[in-house]
């Protein structure tokens, strides 16, 4: 067997380990206060590190256990419902940008704004051509979820900042939900 | 006898047009609440609570046991649907309802969801009518250690969820009890965690990872199983459960009750560790306890029929001691207090006519939840007609708005679509995200028993131990993962067997 291999095999429960040692001097900005307070195992940072000194044994376990399971040729089975091999290709980087690029955008332009490009986006993404089909979907859902959560759930979504934060306002009085 | 006519009596009381219509007006608002994501049926019932100013205190108890009923229940939908637990009682929901919609039955599934749920909360109602101030003594003489070694319970139900996989799955569990742990510590209110950053600060919100983990994962996988041609069927067929199938989940329901109704009374434990401790003993019980996890209707059934048991069970230490069990019962605490009603062992002498009309509008609450559930669940199953790209779209704004409303703050949206593309490359890789997302929901609860235990018992880590409830907790807790390893353990020990057997011979 190939140091490669093993090396594939233990990158993660090294990972887990690396970061649990890592964070174990990182749980508080100050260690020294933080070991002023402890009193036997109550103190501000007692908890998290218990709990990476937990992360740490059964990563070497887990190392243990695919070192084992590796030599005996067998691939280790995990859990039930998460077994599942998922793709990670172009479409799908596209899909995750789109995602986190929506997450970002909502509050430099607003909830109405980057919903409707949002959608637009990733109707766009999933395969739908026709543009008044894109359209009416993009746009009639995000009115129906400005009156929902807007208007019905009185939620403070994100107007956005400066003319996007005027437009949403402009918006919302036109619909009549502010 | 005189409990009886009691709750003869409270049943007329219910059953005035009035405080009937309220009491539906409740469930309807509790199960839409606890339908969409990040409303859950706690926001809907500290929303309502300035609405029973005007109202009777029995209309006020009415109403607000409407939502905590409908609530619970109305969890499951989207956990079905969509497989976005609406409250975190419904993650076991997830895990067999989700695929059972997969496979086309989701009609099925939400009505097995919604009698089991009827069962479970019927029973509960019946056990916090006839059982009350007897449980209510056993629940007095719990303590910090008590609440931890509950806690502990549902903490290490994973190993039944997940024993293929003990030790990933711990690593898992940890890692989430470790992020549940992230934030401003509960007892010193130094930061932990947090490398300095502003929006780490308030700690990470379960229902914020749950949303990321399950609904935003569950698009990007929606996504990429349609670009390789191989999406499930999505349409709803509206076959439902026969007498014959309901009949031979008689057992699993009943066992998912009883637990609820004893993991209900314990204060601060609530119908998620009742949820997943059920989950966690029919996956042991059960002969396609391997299955799990693929649809299996009694590991849906367990699970749901205990959620709803801990309604009318946390609400005896509410009523009989006036300690609320959870946020929702604070809520039913607090508009009895703006009504002038004081909970505890004298409520029952006193205002005795309240108490067993609360009592009757439970039964009658989880017996017209069934009508409530089934025109919500027909309302959310539209969803299921749409095509799958407008359907991760939507669910994708759906959970921003989710995240976004646990606290209001954008940080939480930026931490549950990290945590949506984290759960991703979670499953591209096989690592389990079901026990991280237990130990984030049950994490803080069980640091803050273990440090106040420890802080109340001298730093005595035997406490969990010598104390009698707790220490039968924990020899509980004990026994279940012994009985949860066992079969592997003693496959592995046949297979070595043979092995050194087959080599000497």
């Amino acid at each position: 067997m190939s140091s490669g291999a093993y090396l594939r095999e233990l990158s993660a429960p090294a990972g887990f380990l690396a970061g649990a040692i890592f964070l174990r001097s990182h749980v508080v900005e100050s260690p020294e206060m933080a070991n002023q307070m402890t009193r036997g195992l109550v103190g501000p940072a007692s908890w998290p590190q218990l709990l990476l000194l937990v992360i740490a044994f059964f990563s070497v376990l887990w190392a243990v256990e695919r070192v084992v399971l590796f030599k005996k040729q067998t691939t280790p089975r995990l859990a039930t419902s998460d077994a599942l091999a998922t793709p990670i290709n172009l479409q799908m980087g596209v899909a995750i940008l789109f995602i986190l690029l929506y997450g970002y955008l909502l509050a430099v332009i607003g909830f109405p704004a980057a919903t409707l490009l949002y959608l637009v986006a990733w109707c766009a993404l999933g395969g739908m051509r026709r543009a008044i089909q894109v359209s009416l979907i993009s746009l009639l859902g995000t009115v129906v979820f400005l009156y929902l959560f807007v208007k019905l759930a009185a939620m403070p979504l994100e107007r956005g900042q400066g003319v996007m934060g005027e437009f949403s306002i402009a918006l919302y009085r036109l619909l009549g939900i502010y | 006898m005189d409990i009886f006519t009691s709750l003869i009596g409270g049943l007329f009381i219910a059953l005035e047009p009035l405080n009937f219509a309220i009491m539906l007006g409740g469930l309807a608002v509790g199960t839409i609440a606890g339908a969409l994501p990040g409303i859950s049926f706690v926001n809907a019932m500290a929303m309502a609570l300035p609405f029973t100013y005007s109202m009777t205190p029995i209309g006020a108890m009415m109403f607000l046991g409407g939502i905590y009923c409908g609530g619970v229940f109305g969890g499951s939908i989207s956990a079905i649907l969509i497989n976005i637990p609406g409250t975190p009682a419904s993650l076991p929901t997830c895990w067999e309802g989700y695929s059972m919609t997969k496979r086309g039955e989701a009609a099925k599934a939400l009505m097995l969801a919604l009698l089991a749920s009827a069962l479970g909360g019927i029973a509960s109602a019946l056990l916090l009518t006839f059982a009350a101030p007897p449980f209510a003594d056993v629940a007095l003489t719990f303590d910090q250690p008590e609440f931890f070694a509950a806690t502990f319970l549902g903490l290490i139900s994973v190993i039944a969820i997940a024993k293929e996989s003990p030790v990933i799955s711990m690593v898992s569990l940890f890692s989430g009890i470790l992020i549940g742990s992230v934030g401003v510590d509960p007892l010193y209110g130094m930061p932990r965690l947090t490398f300095g950053l502003p929006m780490l600060q308030n700690g990470i919100d379960f229902v914020v990872v749950m949303i990321g983990l399950f609904a935003i994962t569950e698009v990007l996988e929606m996504l990429g199983k349609r670009a390789h041609g191989d999406g499930e069927a999505r349409g709803v067929r509206m076959r439902l459960p026969s007498l014959k199938q309901l009949w031979a989940l008689r057992a699993p329901a009943m066992r998912g009750t009883t637990i609820g109704c004893l993991i209900g009374m314990v204060p601060g434990a609530g119908a998620t560790v009742g949820a997943v401790v059920a989950y966690g003993m029919e996956k042991q019980i059960s002969q396609n306890g391997d299955s799990f996890g693929t649809g299996v209707e009694a590991g849906l059934v367990a699970p749901e029929a205990a959620n709803s048991a801990t309604t009318g069970a946390a609400m005896i230490p509410l009523l009989t001691l006036g300690i609320p069990g959870s946020a929702a019962t604070a809520i039913m605490l607090a508009a009895l207090v703006l009504h002038g009603v004081t909970p505890g062992p004298m409520l029952f002498a006193t205002q005795s006519e309240l108490v067993y009309t609360v009592f009757a509008s439970m039964i009658l609450a989880n017996l017209f939840m069934v009508l409530a559930g089934v025109m919500v669940a027909r309302g959310f199953a539209t969803l299921m007609r749409v095509p799958p790209t407008v359907l991760g779209a939507f669910i994708v704004v759906l959970s921003v708005v989710g995240a976004y409303g646990v606290r209001n703050n954008i940080a939480d949206v930026y931490i549950c679509l990290a945590f949506g593309v984290l759960g991703y490359l979670m499953k591209h890789f096989s690592f389990p995200s079901a026990p991280l997302v237990l130990g984030v929901i049950l994490g803080p609860l069980a640091e803050r028993y273990f440090m106040t235990s420890m802080a109340n018992y001298d730093n005595d880590p035997t406490i969990f131990l010598t104390r009698p409830i707790s220490g039968g907790i924990m020899a509980f807790a004990a026994l279940f993962i012994l009985w949860a390893l066992m079969p592997g353990v003693v496959k592995r020990l046949k297979s070595i067997v043979l092995r050194q057997l087959k080599s000497t011979a």
